[in-house]
This record gives structure tokens, sequence and C-alpha cells, in this order.
């Protein structure tokens, strides 16, 4: 028995129609597989981001917001950590370092960070693409997607540019710092905001923000680590890479008072992947609803189109085509439809994942990369499982039809 | 010899009250007769084909095919024998136009396993004077459509021909044309039963049975 012939020959009778089945199932599937993919590239790339960064010590406030405004260097204000904590945490001995890091300016909209050479070769990955590590309060090291190149002169600006609310985060104060300074350095790609940062050092940010440089003026313009506890001025948070884990608990505990906050952003982003998994769950569901509803509503116009065609199949019958070829070819067609439409609805996912992700990488700086896996292809074939048992029902209805009746054309 | 005994088929009206569509006491359909089947139209001419060639159930009675009743087979039995045993012709020829002649000729070779030589469509084609080459049947004229529709029915050469007003969409040269080949089929020494109102058709079968209300006209038997 082989019905396709006849599969054939209803693929060809209504090409459009078919083509209209294809791209609804196409659509519904994607829609999941976007998602699914979606979801598991920003958490990738948002851990990938935060890697470098092992535990955040800042003012009390949402820690969700010190993520955002120190990792993903989003616009906003944040409270400042006084200079007494400053000093003691940089002054801790159970650090491997401890980076001071300031943010509020920018360049051309680039958001420009005060902190340590330690920081920059961590966020770098240990080593920077080009050039060398700022030697003086003069020079800065630039992300792997910043404008400047090294030799390059800039003037940084108050104020995050990108925020819309320049006024309002600044308090009008709006203004270019005078002194220029140099590109010495290129980081190499993180794959995180930081790619457009232009880091420069921390006693470039406090002495450009009329504030104490972290030594004292008779040393000169020296970079820190170590600082003089009685020069340092505050910061909105300090990173620390603790010299064992034990020690960053330990530092963890100990920064956890009621002027203080600390935490590793990793704790933070599965609280926010705990809440991405709530609402993925949501999602998902109204995925699935929107596939079965276009499932279901495929079936129904199918079983409308298959019984415009009813009397074919009984033209078969009556040449002696048995039910079960009926059954086969009316199931076949639907398979096929849903199958052909469940495929094209991967490559359609991850076309709107991709998408979605060049989108989210240019407004936020996260690189995401979005992949087809299992859990993407295992919900395709959810799609043709749950469509190809469906199938049965429209197979079945023709596979019961009276033949003398449609022969009749009743 | 195909034999039919005391046959009723009934159908449900649209009340669902029962009602006889085709009663037939005797009949007996010999190899090389061509019998014309007539009538007013809902008298049963179209279900008396479909009771002879098993698609539709009996109520009661018994179809006899050279000695075996195939009216007590399976339904897949009864398709079976159909497939082989028979060749249907249908008014408007019923062929699925998306598919080539030559699909459409060997259409039945794809509902089982059959013993059929692999260019037997080519050859029908052929001998009914039909392109092979064509990929969809609708690109054929009439003419040729019809003729697809012969040689589809004598795909597995059934020893029965059962014809449903084959010539009533064609214009009177086409029509004599079918009449001529179901004519020359018969002579072959097949059985042809054909249902029409058209009387050069009738005239040229060996026998007409007139049905009317279901039943056959006694005197108007030939």
């Amino acid at each position: 028995m082989n019905p396709l012939p006849i599969v054939r020959a209803m693929l060809r009778k209504s090409p459009w129609m078919t083509l209209a089945f294809v791209l609804l199932v196409a659509f519904a599937t994607a829609l999941g597989v976007a998602m699914t993919a979606q979801e598991k590239a920003l958490k990738r790339g948002s851990a990938k981001a935060a890697d470098p960064f092992e535990l955040i010590v800042a003012a009390p406030a949402s820690q969700t917001d010190v993520l955002f405004k120190t990792v993903f260097l989003r616009p906003g204000t944040v409270e400042m950590l006084s200079k007494d904590i400053v000093a003691q945490v940089l002054s801790d001995s159970n650090v491997t370092y401890s980076a001071p890091i300031g943010f509020g300016d920018n360049y051309d909209g680039n958001p420009v960070i005060g902190t340590t050479n330690d920081l920059v070769l961590s966020v770098s990955g240990g080593a920077l693409q080009d050039g060398r590590v700022f030697a003086t309060w003069e020079e800065a090291v630039v992300g792997s997607n910043s404008p400047l190149k090294i030799g390059d002169q800039f003037k940084s600006e108050h104020g995050h540019v990108e925020s819309g609310a320049l006024e309002a985060e600044t308090d009008g104060d709006i203004h270019k710092h005078e002194e220029a300074l140099t590109v010495v350095g290129r980081m190499a790609p993180t794959g995180s905001p930081w790619d457009n940062a232009i880091v420069l050092p921390i006693e470039k940010m406090w002495t450009a923000h009329f504030l104490p440089s972290g030594h004292d003026k008779a040393a000169g313009e020296i970079l820190g680590p170590p600082f003089d506890p009685a020069f340092v001025s505050p910061v909105p948070a300090i990173i620390v890479k603790a010299k064992s884990i034990a020690d960053a608990y330990s530092l963890r505990s100990q920064y956890r008072t009621s002027q203080t906050t600390a935490f590793f952003p990793a704790e933070v982003l599965i609280e926010l992947y705990d809440l991405m998994g709530d609402i993925r769950v949501m999602m998902s569901a109204l995925a699935t609803g929107t596939q079965i509803l276009v499932i279901a509503a495929i079936l129904t116009a199918i079983v409308i189109l298959l019984r415009l065609q009813r009397k074919q199949f009984a033209i078969l019958r009556a040449l002696g085509a048995p039910r079960i070829y009926v059954l086969a070819a009316v199931w076949l067609y639907v398979a096929i439809t849903v199958f052909a439409g469940a495929l094209l609805g991967i490559l359609l996912g991850w076309i709107l994942s991709f998408g979605v992700s060049q989108y989210v990488e240019a407004s936020t700086g996260v690189a995401l990369h979005p992949a087809i896996g299992w859990s993407e292809i295992s919900m395709a074939f959810g799609v043709v499982l749950a469509g190809s048992l469906l199938a049965i029902v429209p197979a079945l209805m023709h596979y019961r039809a009276p033949v003398a009746d449609a022969l009749r054309g009743d | 010899m195909l034999a039919v005994e005391n046959v009723a088929v009934t159908y449900r009206d649209s009340n669902g009250q029962k009602f006889d569509a085709v009663t037939l006491e005797k009949a007996a359909f010999s190899a090389g007769q061509f019998t014309a089947i007539s009538g007013p139209s809902g008298s049963g001419k179209t279900t008396l084909l479909h009771a002879l060639s098993g698609i539709v159930p009996l109520a009661s009675g018994e179809i006899w095919w050279n000695g075996n009743l195939v009216s007590c087979l399976s339904e897949a039995a009864r398709d079976q024998w159909r497939r082989v045993n028979i060749g249907y012709m249908f008014q408007d020829f019923q062929l699925i136009p998306e598919l080539s002649p030559l699909a459409n000729v060997a259409l039945a070779a794809t509902f089982g396993r059959h013993q059929v030589a692999k260019n037997r469509a080519e050859v029908l084609l052929e001998e009914f004077d039909v392109p092979v080459n064509r990929k969809r049947t609708f690109e054929l004229s009439r003419g040729e459509q019809q003729r697809v529709a012969f040689a589809r029915a004598l795909y597995f050469n059934p020893p029965i021909i059962l014809a449903d007003e084959p010539t009533a969409s064609l214009d009177k040269e086409n029509g004599r044309l079918v009449t001529s080949r179901l004519r020359a089929l018969a002579n072959s020494g097949k059985i042809v039963v054909a249902v029409s109102h058209d009387a050069e058709l009738v005239n040229a079968s060996d026998c007409n049975l007139q049905f009317s209300r279901g039943r056959l006209v006694p005197d108007r038997a030939l």
C-alpha cells in the first residue's frame, strides 16, 4: 500500500491553503522555540558577563539594582558607600584584590568607569587585547567595541547621556571634565556592556569630582592599590576577589551589615533566572496554548477542506482502495503539513531569537548567542506529535465515511 | 457469471426512516454480455451498481461471482475482490487532475500488493492513444480524459466493467465512441453493465434492465 501519490495530489490540489497551514504551524512553533532559545541565551550571556565579578560590596540597596549598575552598567543613581567602609574594604587582608568602582560619566554615550588595573585585567580575561593598562591618572583603557583607538585623547562628561534623564540624574550638573585622557589599552571582548566602556583610574574619577584621590597628596599621582585609608572617597561599589571560596563567603557575611550589602552576582542572577523561569513557564503555557489553538484551527480547516474532497476518497474506495488507505492518505497529509511547519518553525524561531538577541545586545551590550538545542527540537517534536495525534480525527472521519453517500454527492 | 438473488439495499431517509433503495429478486450477468440499466433518476440504478461491486452492504440477498458468494465477504476482502475483478467507470471520469495520466491509470496498484507488469499503464495509454508524458491529467482534452478513465478501469484487466452514466457528460461523437468501446469490451468476453439514459447506449446493449422506484420493471426487461 502506498498512499503517497494521493497525498501528493492533495498537496497539489490546494497549494496555497497547504502553505498557509504550514506557515501557521511554523509561526506557532517559532514562538515557543524563540522563547526557549532566547531564555537560554540570556542566561548564558548574563552569566558570562558577570563572571569576572566575584563579590560586590555596596551600600544597602536592591542587589539587582546594584548588579545592573556595576556589571551591566545600566544608567541610574545608586547610594554611595561611606569612605570609612571603602577604607575598611580596600584594606581587608583576606582579598586577592578589592577594586573600587565609580561610574556616572560618559564619553559620547559610552560609560566611563573609574576602577583599578586589577579589575580591568580581570574583566579582560587576564590580559588586554592591545596596549597596556593605565600607568598614570591621565591614561585610560577602552572596551573592545569602543570607537576610541590607542593613542586617542578624549574628555569625559558627567552623567549617563543614554539615560534620557540627564538633568534629573545629575541634579542639573552637566559638565565636561576639563582634562583630556589618553587611551593606552584595549580590553579583550567580554560579551558584556564593558565592551563599550572606557575605564580610567579611580583616582582620576575621584579627583575629577573634587574628591580625595585615595592617596596622600604628598605621595604624588600614584595608582592604587594600596590606597591610603585616610584619603579614600565614597564609591557606589567595590568588586572583591577573595583569596578562597571560604574567604568569599566570609567576606559576604562580614559586609552584610546595616551600612553595607555584599553579594555574589551569581546568586542575584539565579534569583532573576527563577523569576525568568516563572515568566517562561507562563509564556510557555501561552505558546503551548497558541500552538494547540493553531493546530486545532488548522485541523478544523483541513476537515472542511477534505470534506470538499470526500467524493475523491469515495472514488478511491470504489476503485478498490481499502479504508486504511484513505485513513493513511489523510493522516499523512496532515502529518506532513504539521512536520513541515514545525521544521520551518525551528528555523523561524532561531531567526526570531537571533533578531531579538541583536536588539538586546545593541541596547544593553550583553552579547547573546541563541542556539537551537534539544529543548527547542523537543518542543517542535511536541508540535509534530500533537499534530500527528490530532490528525487521526479527520483521518478517522474519512475512514468511517459511507462510500455510497459520498459517491452520490450527499 | 455475476449473479444476484433476492438482493435488497436499504437506506435511511432524512427522517431516519429506512427504505428499500433497490430490491432485485434475480438477475445474472454473463461473460460477453453488455447490459444497460435505465430508468428515471432516483430509481436505484446507481445503487444496484454499488451493490454489484460490493461498495454498499446488502440488507439481504446474495451476490455470486463464478460460484463464490462475494456478498458475505468482509469489507476488506470485498475491496480486494472489487479492485481486481471490477473496472469502474464514472460519469465525468473522476480522474485525479493533479496526477499524471500514467499515475491515474496505475493508481489501483498503490492500494495493495499486486503482480502487474511495470509498463501496464503505459501500454494501456498507448493503446488508448493518450500521450504518456503529460504531467497533469487536467492538461488533457475531455476525449483524452475519457480514454484515461477507460485505461484505468482496465488496469487489472478485470472481467467485469461497471459504468455509471459513462456518456452523460460527453458530446454525441464521444458518447458513441464510449458505447462502441463498451460494446467491444463485451465482445472480448467481459461482463459490461452500464447505467445510462442514453438511447444509443441502450440500443447497443444486449439487454436493458429498466428500473423504477428501486425495482425492476418486468415487462421492460429484454
